[in-house]
């Protein structure tokens, strides 16, 4: 890792006997520190230290008093003075002048005369501040000088300050050193004017130091100074150092009284150039660097090489690891002092585990000479401390109070130094002690501890040590003589930012470290006073005695705190943004302003320092770190340095740990955070958890109350003022805590730890509920409570609610109160409970003992008092219903009343509230989930229902009756402002299915289509009310479509029957007054339908109320509409009569059975049937019946309007289907009435009639018809058990068969029973009466009707010479024999029945033709057409007739042709040949008037704009018999004939009269 | 000698979802000689609620520098006080164990020296004595320097092994302890796994190997 800033400082030591340095000094120190120096170690990677800090000292001199340009004056006193306790500096935090410090300068004293080597020496290497260097500063102005005195000094020097002999010793290598000779040349000197070598400009002078080079410029001819000097103290060798350098000042640089007057009479005219003189400079510097890491490497691989050699002598006896351990950190010092803190760490790193290993193998092998050798057991100022706390309770116990004042004042003054920096290299002489070892175990680790605290800060670069550090520099900086400017500026202190993961480091390390310097505190603590002291014999302390026990963890505890606090000092940083208390908290407390200061922390104004940040500034550092404007940004802005978050969370635990610390002290006395206090509610713990109960509690703060004696004896062994401080009263005690706890969460904050933001806000929610701050704890507690429910910690968030509901009800926010808390905190501990009940009946085999939880008996009144206050507010608390109860369940079937139509339900819930309370209201809705037919219901609960914990059953009952299957989907309880509702959810509602049904005594509604339908007409349903057994008084009854298209026409309403309206009604309503039982009342509506349906729905409702109350009903019922026949007629005119057919066919796929017809006549006309069939005709789908009717136009009566003229057929008959229905239900009806299961009848054939309906084929309607039964075999296979579903048991509770099974019964029974129904051959076993049907029958009006006729003319002279026509109807002809006949045609007006309208007639109304017709000539043209093969016809085949107009339009007169009017025209017809010839036909076409002959059909079909005409030819269908002519035929019957047949041999022709002969 | 060693104050299971799926608390030694849990109940919920960022930490941790953690120890967690300090292990699933060791819960004096392993006490659940001389050492070792790494590994392995015999009971559905949704989850009823806890729990002191 890149070490930012590095701090390290080694010692260099000068010699200045010509008291040159001061000149040298300015030039010299801005050149420092060295930079870039680059090591190589033996077994590692090159490290880079970049900048080495040189300690100049002058030798000889007792640098604390004459030069200390690294010492303060004191100016700060926290920030005190460098330590001298060793060569190396470490960084000091906050340390102080100990006193004790003196004791170990017998080590470093001698190094003043170090230069001789023969210092006392420890036999343990490594505690030696040696130089690496020594430099010896000569000053010599000419040759003479040098030769005279300057060398002998110097060899001198060399001789005292060197090391003689090389190899040195392996003590000597650890300090070994380099040394150097810097010749100082003044200007205006001799030396001055001298280049630095004298071969400079001849190029051939080799560089060989000390060949004279002949130069006629130098006097004598010598040699410079410079390469004097070399050539007499480098060594001869090749690879020698070079070690002398020679350093030129510039006159400018010297002060005037010390630069030489004279100047030399000589001048070389050599100047210095700035060049030059730089290059002398670096060319030092540089053999400063050399030169030190030489020494140092040397002192490196010395140390390495003794360490490893005491390493390997671990196993043998005697071995110390005190040794070990000084000798390690020998090296790791080492390491430090030239700045690589990384290497130092790991090294003190590795002592500590070593450390660790020793205790553990000591502990286990139970021996402490065994390994490593003893540590002290205790520690003597542990001891003393805790004796005296010891003692001090003990006369506190004896004597009054105000003793203790007085006892305790000099112990802390005493202990105020060290006691708050706990932490300390400095603190005591570790170093001394742990080389007699005589160190406990407590102070070693202390030390190690203290060792990497102050190595990792440097690694971080923590602004405390290097403020110290850049204070020195710029110190030694200000030494330098004034006047004098420094010729190079002070180098720039690079800005840089401090290593936040290091000072983590440093934090979690101190986490570690707290808990195990806390244990062995303690033991080192309990050992100490298990060992008698000499004086105190009597004393005998018992380990077991309390007080001891008390003021050894006050001692451990204070101790802790201590470490804490010092740390949180320590790694404090403006990198930090802590944002400010969201608590309105005073934020002035930084432990590090307020540790020396604990009184003025300890009692803030509250009110007056809020968030007085200033104070948490850091003074102003001297260089380069301008204040920072405090960044209130969000922890999270983009510009966070690394390890920012990972040392808020460090330094937040370090709070955290401060304050449980705090915590528990405050704990014995009785002060708790609030904690104690908290209710506890019940949470299913398996393993029965150990509650503290209350009484503990009471009794704590009893013990509280009762002795101020105890109290004071627990304050003994408090050494940390603050500690002690907020333990003095319970104010301060809070005010700590709150304190410690905010900055924990504010670190959390910044750290983003979410869940120790939570556990942090709880912690002061908990303070100050308990403080009864509560608005203060409201806010914290309404920002943690929702984030704990939501992971399942639920234990946590009820007791947190119920605080939060107490708070906001102290803060009188109702609203709040109810809603936020209340409603939650009931949620919630229904929640628990449930999982509480989940858990009980899961272990219900394990045969615990389920210990009630008396815990709820804190959450018991919170339902009372939501009831009560939300009586108070505006809007209505909803609460889901689900989240209070569970185990929601519709117990059983509805339950009927009997004699009345209303039913109940029975909801069962299971309360999981502590309170027992009212509901006001008690609904449940029941919906019928079928689409598009929504219904539902209401249940109410009858009475007020009290719920209990635990299980309930509430009754919940309705008066509407509407049959189907629901489901229940809404409960509302109600009671006071607060609704418990339910909406559907899944599965939470156990048989949410009601199915309800109609029971045969209940008011019913029927819809049924008219038995008499008419088609020319609107028809009509019936909707018939039965009473059932109800005592109506008043009943309403609305009638609604339910159909799209229908349309019913309430209007035209009527009720028949004797029960009338008692109000007009309107709008489809209908209200009735007294209905008695039993009675039925129907009302018949007709409809229209704007387009084709098959079935209608109509919705009835009726509300009723007899005297048992008022009802509802409400069914839907739908009727085909649907025609169950057809009919087709079809109509031939004859000149008199009219021959309608009626085919009727069977519409669906049942027969029909058709009982009666009749066509009803008209005013106009009158029809005749044939003798009715005896039995009724079955119609079978495709074999339709036909009926057959003459029509006969009424003398007399004139045409008029049409409606007089139309016919009516009226057809009465029954669908077998129907038929097979009505014998269903009419016979399991009787069954379930004979087995007393009458009620459930109209629920039974409904379903019956639905497997009848989807069982038959129209195979078996058919079959049915003919065989006049059916079987029933097709309704045995089905489960009718299953068809009955929620009925219950049986109604009237006879038997405790279920309904379904006894239906089933009954119905199995009567399938046994009757194998096949018997369809009665009429309707009267039925019971049922036809259905008749009116279909209007229409006349078409013909304008006129032909009547054509051939007539043969009679008689025929026929072959056999009889008279054959009248006895076989056709006249038997020969062939080619003349027929002569006449066509008759005659024609009528008579169905020419259009009514005239003569106001109508215009030029496009078609009805204005037929009026027309009659009073116009007709002009008619006829054509006797025959086929040409066939007949032979003579006579006018062609011809025109008018009939003329009618003279008058009303009148009788030619209406019918008269013999007059009738045309005969003779034709002669020759039948061609033999065979039953048809007539010839003739065609009678209207010839219109303008266009002549028109050639077209004159049948059925009408051309444009012509009259309407009907022929009747009469001879349709008739044949003429023709014969050969031949009288007699001889035949041979031999096969001669032509192609084999026989051959006629002769024939005679019949001889006829009037026969032609063509 | 009155030296007290460390024994476990609570137990604590934490689902995937950061949910309490187990807590046990143990009653801890105090001066005066009763046993009572050091800290209560909603305490200790928060305790363990609040180790559950030192895990995502960690864990953020490990993902990022990519560094698979096989043991899925995470050594301690928090240093709550002087006195009680939070391990953690997490395994792979996402279930988290917190062991809370309150490093003086236990007179290291009440463990009886010769042979370990009987239970002692008709009335208490507390079982005493386990580990024997060893143990013991152990135990002072540990009292002596604080817990080392590794010593709460028994326990992790004990709770570890506890927990999968719960998995492998058919009847117990993991899903609904931790519903894959991320929120909430029930907690776990099992009988015989809270048996198993609060035996490892008292069993447990520093220097035991197995649980």
């Amino acid at each position: 890792m890149e070490k930012p800033f590095s701090s390290s400082k080694v010692t260099v030591e000068y010699h200045d006997p010509h008291d040159v340095y001061k000149l040298l000094a300015p030039g010299l120190i801005p050149r420092l520190p060295l930079r870039d120096l680059h090591w190589q170690s033996h077994n590692g990677p090159v490290r880079s230290i970049q900048a080495l800090h040189i300690e100049l000292v002058p030798a000889g001199a007792d640098r604390t008093s004459t030069f200390s340009p690294l010492t303060s004056p004191a100016a700060k006193p926290t920030e005190s003075a460098p330590s001298r306790d060793d060569g190396f500096l470490a960084a000091q935090v906050g340390g102080q002048l100990a006193p004790i410090e003196r004791v170990n300068t017998g080590e470093t004293i001698p190094q003043g005369v170090a230069g001789a080597g023969k210092g006392r020496r420890h036999q343990i290497p490594g505690l030696r501040r040696t130089p690496y260097l020594k430099v010896l500063f000569v000053r010599c102005d000419d040759n003479e000088t040098y030769k005279s005195a300057t060398r002998a000094e110097i060899k001198e020097w060399i001789k005292n300050n060197t090391p003689q002999s090389k190899p040195a010793s392996n003590a000597e290598n650890h300090d070994a050193f380099e040394w150097l000779i810097v010749h100082v040349v003044i200007p205006n000197t001799v030396a001055a004017t001298q280049p630095r070598v004298s071969g400079t400009k001849i190029p051939d002078g080799s560089s060989d130091a000390g060949s004279k080079t002949a130069s006629s410029r130098w006097r004598g001819g010598s040699s410079t100074l410079l390469e004097k000097l070399r050539s007499d103290f480098n060594s001869s060798s090749r690879n020698a150092v070079d070690r002398v350098r020679q350093i030129r000042i510039g006159i400018n640089d010297v002060p005037y009284d010390l630069l030489p007057r004279v100047v030399p009479a000589v001048p070389t005219g050599y100047q210095e150039t700035e060049q030059d003189s730089e290059n002398a400079w670096a060319d030092l510097i540089l053999k400063f660097k050399e030169l030190i890491l030489s020494s140092f490497d040397t002192r490196v691989s010395q140390y390495e090489e003794d360490i490893k050699e005491r390493d390997g002598q671990r196993g043998l006896p005697g071995w110390n690891f005190c040794t070990f351990f000084i000798l390690k950190e020998g090296l790791a010092r080492g390491f430090e002092s030239v700045g690589l803190v990384e290497d130092a760490l790991v090294g003190y790193d590795e002592l500590s585990v070593g450390l660790d290993a020793i205790i553990r193998e000591q502990a286990i092998s139970g021996s402490a000479e065994a390994h490593g050798g003893a540590l002290l057991s205790y520690t003597e100022e542990l001891k003393d401390f805790a004796k005296k706390a010891i003692s001090e309770v003990a006369r506190d116990s004896t004597q009054d109070d105000d003793e203790t004042v007085d006892l305790q004042a000099p112990g802390k003054t005493q202990l105020d130094s060290s006691d708050e920096i706990p932490i300390s290299t400095s603190k005591k002489p570790y170093r001394e002690l742990i080389l007699a070892n005589n160190v406990s175990l407590f102070d070693f680790r202390c030390y190690i501890f203290a060792r990497q605290i102050s190595l990792l800060l440097r690694l971080a670069n923590a602004w405390s040590t290097r403020e110290e550090l850049l204070a020195k520099l710029k110190e030694q900086q200000e030494l330098v003589p004034r006047g004098v400017a420094p010729r190079t500026p002070a180098p720039k202190q690079a800005d840089e930012s401090e290593n936040l993961a290091q000072l983590a480091e440093i934090c979690r390390r101190t986490l570690e470290f707290v808990p195990a310097i806390s244990m062995i505190a303690r033991k080192d603590i309990m050992s100490a006073l298990a060992v008698p002291d000499g004086e105190r014999k009597d004393e005998g302390l018992s380990l077991e005695d309390p007080v001891i026990t008390e003021v050894a963890e006050n001692v451990i505890a204070s101790f802790a705190f201590s470490v804490a606090q010092q740390i949180l000092a320590q790694t404090s940083t403006r990198s930090l943004p802590i944002p400010p208390s969201t608590l309105g908290v005073p934020d002035g407390h930084e432990p590090k302003a307020a540790i020396p200061e604990p009184k003025t922390m300890m009692h803030p104004a509250r009110n007056s320092s809020l968030h007085s940040r200033a104070s948490q500034r850091p003074p102003p550092s001297p260089v380069g770190f301008p204040p920072r404007p405090p960044d209130p940004a969000t922890p999270n802005s983009p510009f966070l340095k690394p390890g920012l978050e990972e040392l808020a969370a460090r330094r937040a635990d370090l709070y955290a740990l401060s304050r449980n610390i705090l915590e528990e002290c405050g704990k014995k006395r009785g002060w708790t955070g609030g904690w104690s206090s908290v209710p506890v509610v019940g949470e299913p713990d398996i393993a029965g958890m150990e509650d503290v109960s209350l009484d503990d509690e009471v009794s704590a703060t009893d013990q509280d109350t009762d002795s101020q004696a105890g109290r004071q004896v627990l304050m003994a062994g408090l050494k940390n003022h603050l500690l002690s401080a907020a333990l003095g009263s319970q104010d301060s005690f809070y005010r700590l805590y709150e304190i410690l706890t905010d900055k924990a969460l504010q670190h959390y904050t910044v750290a983003g730890h979410e869940h120790s933001i939570r556990t942090n806000l709880a912690d002061l929610a908990v303070l100050k509920f308990s403080l009864g701050e509560f608005s203060e704890a409201s806010s914290c507690f309404y920002r943690a409570i929702p984030v704990f429910g939501e992971s399942g910690w639920s234990l946590l968030e009820l007791s947190m609610l119920l605080m939060y509901a107490r708070c906001l009800k102290e803060l009188r926010q109702m609203d709040d109160y109810v809603n936020k808390a209340l409603r939650q905190l009931l949620i919630k501990a229904a929640g628990a409970e449930r999982d509480r009940l989940r858990q009980k009946s899961q272990l219900r085999l394990g045969s615990r003992s389920h210990v009630q939880y008396p815990e709820s008996s804190s959450i018991a009144g919170y339902l009372t008092d939501l009831l009560a206050v939300s009586a108070s507010l505006s809007k209505e608390v909803k609460i889901p219903l689900t989240s209070l109860f569970c185990d929601l369940e519709i117990d059983g079937p509805p339950i009927y009343d009997e004699g009345q139509d209303s039913f109940s339900l029975y909801l069962n819930l299971y309360s999981l509230v502590v309170d027992t309370f009212e509901v006001r209201q008690a609904r449940l809705r029941i919906v019928c989930p079928s689409p598009g037919n929504s219904r539902d219901i209401w249940l109410e609960n009858v009475g007020p229902v009290t719920i209990k914990p635990g299980r309930n059953r509430v009754r919940l009952r309705s008066s509407i009756m509407m049959m189907g299957t629901y489901e229940v989907d809404q409960i509302h309880l109600a009671s006071s402002n607060v609704s418990l509702h339910y909406e559907r959810d899944n599965g939470v509602l156990k048989n949410p299915k009601v199915t309800l049904y109609q029971r045969t005594s209940a008011l019913d509604a029927r819809l049924h289509t008219t038995k008499e339908v008419r088609l020319d007409r609107n028809n009509s349903l019936d909707l018939e009310v039965s009473s059932g057994w109800n005592d109506i008084k008043t009943c309403e009854v609305r009638i609604k479509s339910a159909t799209g298209g229908l349309r019913l026409l309430m209007s035209e309403a009527t009720v028949p029957g004797p029960i009338q309206p008692s109000k007009q009604f309107e709008g489809g309503v209908f209200t009735f007054g007294d209905i008695p039982p039993n009675t039925s009342v129907r009302i018949r509506f007709p409809f229209t339908i704007e387009h084709d349906l098959l079935n209608v729905a109509v919705k009835a409702d009726v509300f009723y109320s007899t005297d048992k109350g008022s009802f509802g009903f409400s069914h839907t019922s739908s009727v085909p509409i649907t025609l169950a026949l057809g009919v087709n007629v079809q109509d031939v005119f004859k000149h008199d009569a009219l021959f309608s057919r009626f085919s009727v066919s069977s519409a669906s796929a049942s027969p029909l059975r058709l009982f009666r017809s009749e066509l009803l006549e008209s005013e106009m006309f009158e029809s005749f049937f044939g003798t009715p069939p005896s039995h009724p005709i079955v119609i079978f789908p495709k074999q339709p019946a036909s009926l057959l009717y003459k029509v006969r136009r009424k003398p007399g009566v004139k045409p008029t309007t049409k409606k007089k003229q139309t016919l009516h057929l009226k057809l009465y008959y029954s669908v077998v289907q129907e038929e097979i229905e009505a014998l269903f239900v009419e016979g399991i009806s009787e069954q379930l009435d004979e087995a007393g299961l009458r009620e459930y009848s109209k629920l039974v054939s409904s379903r019956v009639l639905h497997f009848v309906r989807g069982g038959l084929s129209a195979n078996d309607l058919e079959r049915a018809a003919l065989l006049g039964e059916l079987g029933t075999q097709f309704l045995s296979d089905v489960n009718w058990e299953k068809q009955f579903p929620g009925l219950g048991l049986m109604m009237p509770s006879t038997s405790n068969t279920p309904s379904g099974t006894a239906i089933r019964n009954c119905i199995d029974s009567w399938l046994k029973n009757n194998a096949k129904v018997l369809l009665s051959p009429n309707l009267d076993g039925a019971g049922m009466a036809p259905i008749s049907i009116v279909i209007p029958v229409d006349i078409t009006p013909i304008t006129i009707v032909h009547t054509a006729d051939i007539r043969l003319q009679e008689p025929i002279a026929s072959v056999t010479g009889a008279v054959t026509s009248s006895a076989t109807g056709y006249p038997t002809v020969c062939t080619n024999q003349v027929l002569p006949a006449t066509l008759h045609l005659k024609w009528t007006r008579i169905w020419d029945t259009t009514a005239p309208e003569p106001a109508r007639a215009g030029p496009g109304a078609v009805s204005a033709v037929p009026v027309v017709a009659r009073s116009q000539d007709l002009e008619f043209g006829y054509e006797i057409t025959a086929p040409s093969d066939t007949w032979l016809l003579g006579g006018r085949r062609k011809g025109h007739f008018v009939i003329s107009a009618m003279p008058d339009a009303d009148g009788e007169d030619g209406l019918t042709s008269t013999p007059d009017t009738e045309a005969d025209i003779p034709l002669l017809l020759i039948p061609l040949r033999e065979g039953w010839l048809p007539y010839p036909s003739v065609e009678i076409r209207e010839v219109q008037a303008n266009n002549g002959l028109e050639g077209g059909d004159m049948g059925r079909g009408h051309g444009h704009g012509e009259h309407h005409c009907e022929t009747d030819y009469r001879n349709l269908g008739e044949t003429v018999h023709v014969i050969a002519d031949r009288g007699k035929v001889t035949l041979s019957l031999d096969a001669s004939g032509p192609g084999g047949g026989p051959l006629v041999l002769e024939s005679d022709r019949a001889i006829m009269s009037g026969k032609v002969i063509a | 000698m009155g030296t007290a060693i460390p024994s476990i104050a609570c137990l604590g299971v934490i689902g995937r979802n950061n949910n309490p799926l187990h807590i046990t608390i143990f009653p801890t030694h105090s001066h005066d000689g009763s046993q009572i849990p050091v800290r209560s109940p909603l305490q200790f919920s928060l305790i363990l609620s609040s180790t559950l960022d030192i895990f995502s930490l960690r864990a953020r941790h490990f993902a990022a520098t990519n560094v698979g953690l096989t043991t899925g120890d995470y050594g301690l967690l928090h240093a709550i006080d002087e006195r009680l300090a939070a391990y953690g292990f997490e395994t792979n699933t996402g279930v988290k164990f917190v062991v809370v060791v309150d490093m003086r819960g236990r007179r290291a004096d009440s463990t009886p020296s010769a042979g370990g392993g009987e239970v002692v006490g008709g009335g208490g659940r507390e079982r005493k004595g386990t580990g024997g001389g060893v143990g013991n050492a152990a135990a002072a070792a540990a009292a002596a320097v604080g817990l080392r790494e590794g010593e709460m590994k028994p326990v992790f392995k004990a709770m570890q092994t506890a927990y999968i015999k719960l998995l492998q009971n058919p009847f117990f559905d993991p899903d609904e302890h931790s519903p894959p949704t991320g929120t909430g989850g029930k907690k776990i009823t099992s009988k015989k796994f809270a048996d198993d806890m609060r035996r490892i729990g008292e069993s447990w002191m520093p220097g035991i190997t197995s649980l």
